[in-house]
């Protein structure tokens, strides 16, 4: 390790802190419905909107109604991206004259990118035509984002009212997010990065001569810089190129590494004081982000600590590891050379921890316990920031669950912002807590048992393991990123995969209305000497055990079979 | 065919995820 990497890493999360008040405080107005700095510009738009599409923006709905809201829009989306794919071959903007996407990998991206996952078992650049980017995976992108953002802030409205039965009008949430939102940082963050040299072309690609030999090369070209902004913005992932955030014309300089970073974090991590405000009590979202903070700076040290190690084996044999000034040191197989060790750990670290799921460098040549930090983020179901919304709407039903846990303890009244936390609460969040798991350990057992699956794999052994281990904890969290070596564009992956992103969003998403629908109508409880304080470092602590604890009960024995297996044996014990 | 599956595939999760939200609208009201 060294101090030009833990620098960056330090300057990058108090770049962060910085954002958090002023971004999460204009997102509490945004959905408060209050006047904002765009209001002149954007509120005509959305008034607009609203008339062509019926909506009645005072019409509120209950839980029930906003959540088939969401499914209807979620499973048109899919039909339309599907069909896009499909016709692409008879549709404008097809320079290069691709053909239409195979049934099953149509199903599998459609399904991805609507439920936010943006899992890719294509390259862009070789599959998808510049209209079905554009049309079709940009607009999802937006939806799926705004879609996780408003379904947050039901659950939010949930603890803020009482004795309600209405939890606000999801086509008003949904348009107020992209609208104020994402479009005008998409918008501003695109531009950023055009300057800095990702591209934003209508020209589907470019020859030049190669230095040695005398030959010549394709370079693939298009308008990367619009897609990628929301890609990272909305915790999407999926990139313009099917090398993701390290092909230099997605991702072009240390500078725009840093930008993508905070731009997949910066939401997240200021939706939590947007939650302080919308419920009165600043405190109690500072409280939140304290947890989700410390497990994701705890996690990306150790994948740094491993990266930066380097891999005994070819320390044993004489190569050199050590960093110098030819040279960065540590593990840099499947790393960019213009980011080096630190950045590449901290990237896959935060782009697991939320659910954005890009990647600056392949996963699956880390060392087997940096490898495993990304795995383990996501296994503890994306609340170290998470996805846009989905994010801290599972780590409060983990503060649930610690309430109520702390509470039987020490004989307290298990309450929470002044609402009862009862059987039903609970069974909603059993049901949250464990559909994941059940999901992503049945996929892998399946998919292990397969020899038509277990041929994708490109690794024997526990490595392989990891690789399957990792697309369904990937899919079943709605991550998107991939450990790379497994050959994931078959039908057995292609409609497991869709399965599992789909569950994971949607299955998870009812059960959290239900909740925000129950907590609405209760009653508030005055607090008093019975009331479990819930901002103390103890209960953040105690918070952080509860999740580390779920997380390891649920998936040691897995992980096991995999990258620690892996490490023992790279360790030579 | 493939295109009949995937509609067939997609027409499941739907209805599938009809009856959750129903089923979990009977267990609130208890």
């Amino acid at each position: 390790m060294t101090l030009n990497g833990w620098i960056q890493i330090v300057v990058f999360f108090a770049l962060l802190l910085v954002l958090v008040k002023p971004l999460g405080g204009y997102m509490a107005k945004v959905y408060g419905g209050e006047r904002t700095l765009l209001s002149p510009v954007v509120g005509p738009l959305e008034r607009r909107f609203y008339r062509i599409a019926s909506v009645l923006p005072d019409a509120e709905m209950n839980w029930k109604t906003y959540g088939l809201a969401v499914l209807a829009i979620s499973i048109v989306g899919i039909a339309f991206l599907y069909a896009l794919q499909r016709l692409q071959h008879l549709l404008p903007l097809n320079p290069l004259g691709f053909g239409p996407v195979a049934p099953d990998l149509a199903f599998n991206t459609a399904v991805s990118f609507v439920t936010n996952t943006n899992w890719q078992n294509y390259g862009g650049e070789t599959t998808m035509s510049f209209l079905t980017q554009m049309a079709g995976l940009t607009v999802q992108n937006f939806l799926s984002a705004a879609t996780g953002m408003a379904v947050l802030i039901t659950f939010i409205r949930g603890f803020a009212r009482h004795q309600a039965s209405t939890l606000g009008n999801f086509w008003v949430d949904l348009t107020r997010g992209m609208l104020y939102i994402l479009l005008p940082l998409s918008i501003v963050i695109a531009l950023l990065l055009a300057a800095l040299g990702t591209v934003q072309t209508l020209t589907s690609s470019t020859t030049i001569r190669l230095l040695e030999g005398g030959g010549e090369q394709v370079i693939a070209l298009g308008p990367a810089a619009s897609q990628v902004a929301i890609k990272h913005l909305g915790t999407n992932g999926g990139g313009f190129f099917n090398a993701n955030s390290a092909h230099p014309f997605e991702n072009p300089t240390p500078l725009a590494n840093l930008i993508l970073m905070l731009a997949e974090t910066s939401i997240p991590a200021a939706l939590s004081y947007t939650y302080g405000r919308m419920i009165g009590n600043t405190r109690q979202g500072w409280a939140v982000l304290a947890a989700m903070m410390i497990i994701l700076v705890g996690f990306s040290g150790v994948a740094y600590s491993a990266e930066a190690a380097g891999n005994p084996r070819l320390a044993s044999l004489g190569v050199d590891q050590i960093p110098s000034g030819l040279q960065p040191g540590g593990n840099m197989e499947g790393k960019e050379l213009r980011f080096g060790v630190a950045p590449s750990a901290l990237f896959a670290s935060i782009t697991t921890a939320t659910s954005s799921g890009a990647v600056n460098s392949m996963h699956d040549s880390f060392t087997p316990l940096g490898g495993m930090v990304p795995l383990v983020l996501m296994q503890l179901g994306e609340v170290a920031l998470g996805g846009v919304g989905s994010g801290l709407y599972g780590m409060l039903v983990f503060v649930l669950v610690a309430v109520f846990v702390a509470g039987l303890m020490v004989g307290r009244t298990p309450e929470y912002l002044g609402k009862k936390i009862e059987p039903f609460e609970m069974k909603m969040a059993a049901l949250l807590i464990l559909i994941m798991p059940i999901l992503v350990l049945g996929l892998t057992a399946l998919a292990v048992s397969l020899d038509a699956a277990r041929a994708s794999i490109s690794n024997p052994g526990p490595h392989g393991f990891s690789q399957i281990l990792y697309a369904f904890t990937s899919q079943g969290n709605n991550n998107g990123s991939a450990f790379g070596g497994l050959g994931g564009n078959t039908l057995f992956f292609n409609y497991t995969g869709a399965l599992a992103m789909f569950i994971a969003r949607f299955w998870l998403i009812f059960p959290t209305l239900a909740l925000a629908g129950s907590l609405a109508a209760k009653k508030k409880v005055p607090s008093g000497a019975g009331t479990l304080p819930t901002t103390s470092p103890l209960f953040i602590g105690w918070t952080i055990l509860i999740i580390l604890l779920v997380g390891a009960l649920n998936f040691l024995p897995a992980l096991a079979l995999g990258p620690i297996i892996e490490h023992l044996i790279m360790a030579g014990v | 065919m493939g295109d009949i599956y995937a509609f067939v595939f997609l027409l499941v999760l739907f209805l599938l995820s009809l009856g959750i939200l129903r089923g979990l609208e009977r267990l609130k009201e208890g």
